[in-house]
């Protein structure tokens, strides 16, 4: 088991630059997520360490030994691909094999891998149909199925639950962590889906741009985004953005909004912040809270509310703020008793600031 | 009567009528080739034979004269034999791994050299024929069977490359990378994963091929050699006899004999080929 290395990857597809000076490392026994909307370069960075796609330039090291030039068979890894890739002429035995008979291994430890592997993923009343016979779900297992049946140094993952229905893929979701810990295996997984980002993940790698957005665990990926396109990439719905000046006199630092002001002096920047500069403002809709208008007057701020949200264990409210559209979470009971207006407070010691020039994090 | 019915009907009657306009001919030459000389001289052509006989069939086979030597045309078929089957075999396999090699690996000038295939394919025979005289007795190969071979074989091959191209190009990448993740490498995937997947593709191949070579005249009359003219020289030997009396009881059984082989592929083949385009539907 060993960990991989990616040191400034680039590599371009005519005029198009799909990697773009890209490092990564990836420790072994990990979980990473490749995040980032389709046409990022994530795929294409898995097929980069899968040897399918060569690079430019740059150097990939899977532990010590440098892998760059080497074919996909002689690094030793297995993939899971979006559309299972089967071999459709052969039964799923034949397929669960293929790799293993490619290898060489004696046809008895064969027999033995393969059952071992169909009691694993419940395949084995599978074994002798082909993949035209099987379900979408069925599929994904022996495409699973054909990527641990060897021990592979690296598990490659291409979207493997996006073409299945929402249930099946949070079962799929749930087996392949339940995979990760048993196998105890370095996994690199791509995906457009933050949920399964943030579900699977030791950590994710946000990818925009063939460039690394933020790599880091998911919970801090959620709390503080590094830059504004993390912000409105990872959850659901995304960071509510809103449009600020930051202000500073001698004891205090503040955010001005349209009507309030944000206090900031706790917030841990990152430089010194200068008064006038103009920022982002981004808050979670859990970070919003009802104000009780009556206990703490002139705290919050009253904003006139757009639609409500029902979603089962709490409700989303839309507001109005300024210009701009707030997404306010909270429970239904809540979302029931408001009117047309509410009165909101933003917990402060939540927010994120970002440089509305750079778009990064103050 | 309503209008699908009439539509219906109106098919059929184009239907037969067609399959009457093809059936016609062939009807006359199995009947005139039952028949004796004399009483085709007497009859007419669309009269059925009185006296059905084999015999012109055996003439045909084994003792009409064909030029000089008086065997029938059965040499012929056997020199059409020996010709197409290496040709056919070769021309698919090499097609085929050229098709899986352009279209699935990335090969440097692959677009520059499909270019020039699809030009190959439309490049008439008489403009190279004297070139190819020149190449191939330069290469010590004219007027031999394995000269015959190769031209068939270089001339079958760009259509046939781009045939396989373009079934191969429908097939998913995915199973390719999948395979190289797998460890195979391009001999091994060729071998186990994608030639099972082309049944269909290479009956179209070979019934093409056949065709093309078995009714081939031209080059077997100009590279094949004396020893080697395959049943379609033969056939027009004998046909074309400048003397004696014109037999054609026995023409018309030499015409169909040398029409059967590929009407057999046909036969053969086409059960393959829908089986094939049946399996190939099929998504994985």
């Amino acid at each position: 088991m060993s960990g991989v290395t990616i040191i400034d990857a680039r590599k371009s597809f005519g005029t198009q630059t799909v990697l773009d000076g890209l490092s990564l490392d990836i420790r072994a026994r990990e979980f990473v997520v490749l995040l980032g909307p389709s046409g990022c370069g994530k795929s294409t960075l898995l097929n980069v360490i899968a040897g399918l796609e060569t690079l430019d330039s740059g150097t990939i090291r899977f532990g010590d030994q440098i892998v760059t030039d080497w074919e996909p068979g002689r690094r030793g890894v297995a993939m899971v691909f979006q559309s299972y890739a089967l071999y459709p002429t052969m039964t799923v035995e034949r397929n669960l094999s293929f790799g293993l008979r490619m290898a060489g291994t004696p046809a008895a430890q064969i027999r033995a891998r393969v059952a071992a592997v169909a009691e694993v993923l419940q395949i084995r009343d599978l074994l002798n149909r082909k993949p035209a016979q099987l379900s979408g779900g069925q599929r994904q297992r022996v495409a699973i199925g054909r990527a641990i049946i060897r021990d592979a140094a690296l598990y490659l993952f291409d979207e493997p639950l996006s073409n299945l229905d929402a249930k099946l893929r949070v079962e799929m979701r749930l087996e392949l962590k339940q995979l990760h810990q048993r196998l105890a295996a370095t996994m690199v997984y791509v995906t457009h889906d933050q949920i399964e980002a943030m579900t699977l993940a030791t950590r994710v790698a946000v990818i925009r741009g063939g460039r690394i957005e933020q790599y880091a665990e998911p919970q801090v990926l959620y709390d503080r985004p590094a830059t504004v396109f993390v912000a409105g990439f990872v959850g659901s719905p995304t960071m509510n953005l809103l449009s600020a000046v930051l202000r500073r006199d001698g004891i205090r630092i503040w955010a001005e909004l349209s009507g309030i002001q944000l206090p900031l002096n706790q917030y841990p920047f990152r430089q010194r912040p200068t008064d006038g500069h103009k920022i982002i403002v981004g808050l979670r809709p859990e970070d919003i809270t009802l104000s009780d208008a009556g206990l703490e007057p002139g705290n919050g701020i009253d904003v006139p509310v757009l639609v409500r949200e029902r979603l089962g264990a709490a409700s989303m409210v839309w507001c109005e703020f300024g210009r701009e559209r707030l997404a306010v979470s909270m429970g239904c009971e809540a979302a029931d008793r408001i009117r047309d207006r509410i009165r909101i407070n933003f917990r402060s010691e939540r927010v994120s600031i970002f440089c509305a020039g750079s778009e990064q994090r103050l | 009567m309503n209008g699908a019915r009439i539509g219906r009907v109106g098919l059929y009657v184009f239907a037969v009528s067609a399959a009457l306009f093809f059936l016609i001919p062939l009807y006359v030459m199995l009947a005139t080739s039952l028949k004796s000389l004399a009483e085709i001289r007497a009859g007419s052509i669309f009269s059925l034979p009185v006296a059905p006989s084999l015999r012109a069939w055996s003439d045909a086979w084994s003792s009409a004269c064909t030029g000089i030597a008086c065997d029938g045309i059965s040499p012929g078929f056997w020199n059409s034999v020996k010709i197409t089957v290496p040709s056919v075999v070769l021309s698919v396999a090499i097609g085929a791994v050229n098709g899986f090699a352009l279209s699935m690996w990335r090969i440097r000038g692959a677009r520059l050299f499909l270019g020039l295939l699809m030009a190959g394919t439309f490049i008439p025979y008489q403009i190279i024929l004297y070139p190819l005289v020149k190449l191939v007795s330069a290469i010590g190969l004219f007027s031999s069977l394995p000269g015959v071979v190769f031209v068939q074989v270089i001339f079958g091959l760009p259509i046939l490359t781009l045939l396989f191209y373009g079934y191969y190009g429908s097939i998913p990448m995915d199973i390719l990378s999948a395979a190289r993740i797998d460890g195979g490498g391009f001999w091994s995937i060729f071998r186990h994963v994608i030639l099972p997947m082309s049944p269909g593709m290479i009956a179209v191949a070979v019934i093409l091929q056949f065709t093309g070579v078995w009714n081939d005249f031209l080059f077997g009359l100009i590279f094949a050699g004396r020893d080697h003219l395959p049943m379609t020289v033969q056939l027009n030997n004998l046909v074309n006899k400048s003397y004696g009396e014109m037999e054609y009881n026995v023409n018309m059984a030499a015409t169909v004999l040398t029409a059967l082989p590929t009407l057999l592929v046909y036969a053969v083949s086409g059960n393959y080929f829908a089986r094939g385009i049946a399996a190939g539907a099929m998504k994985g």
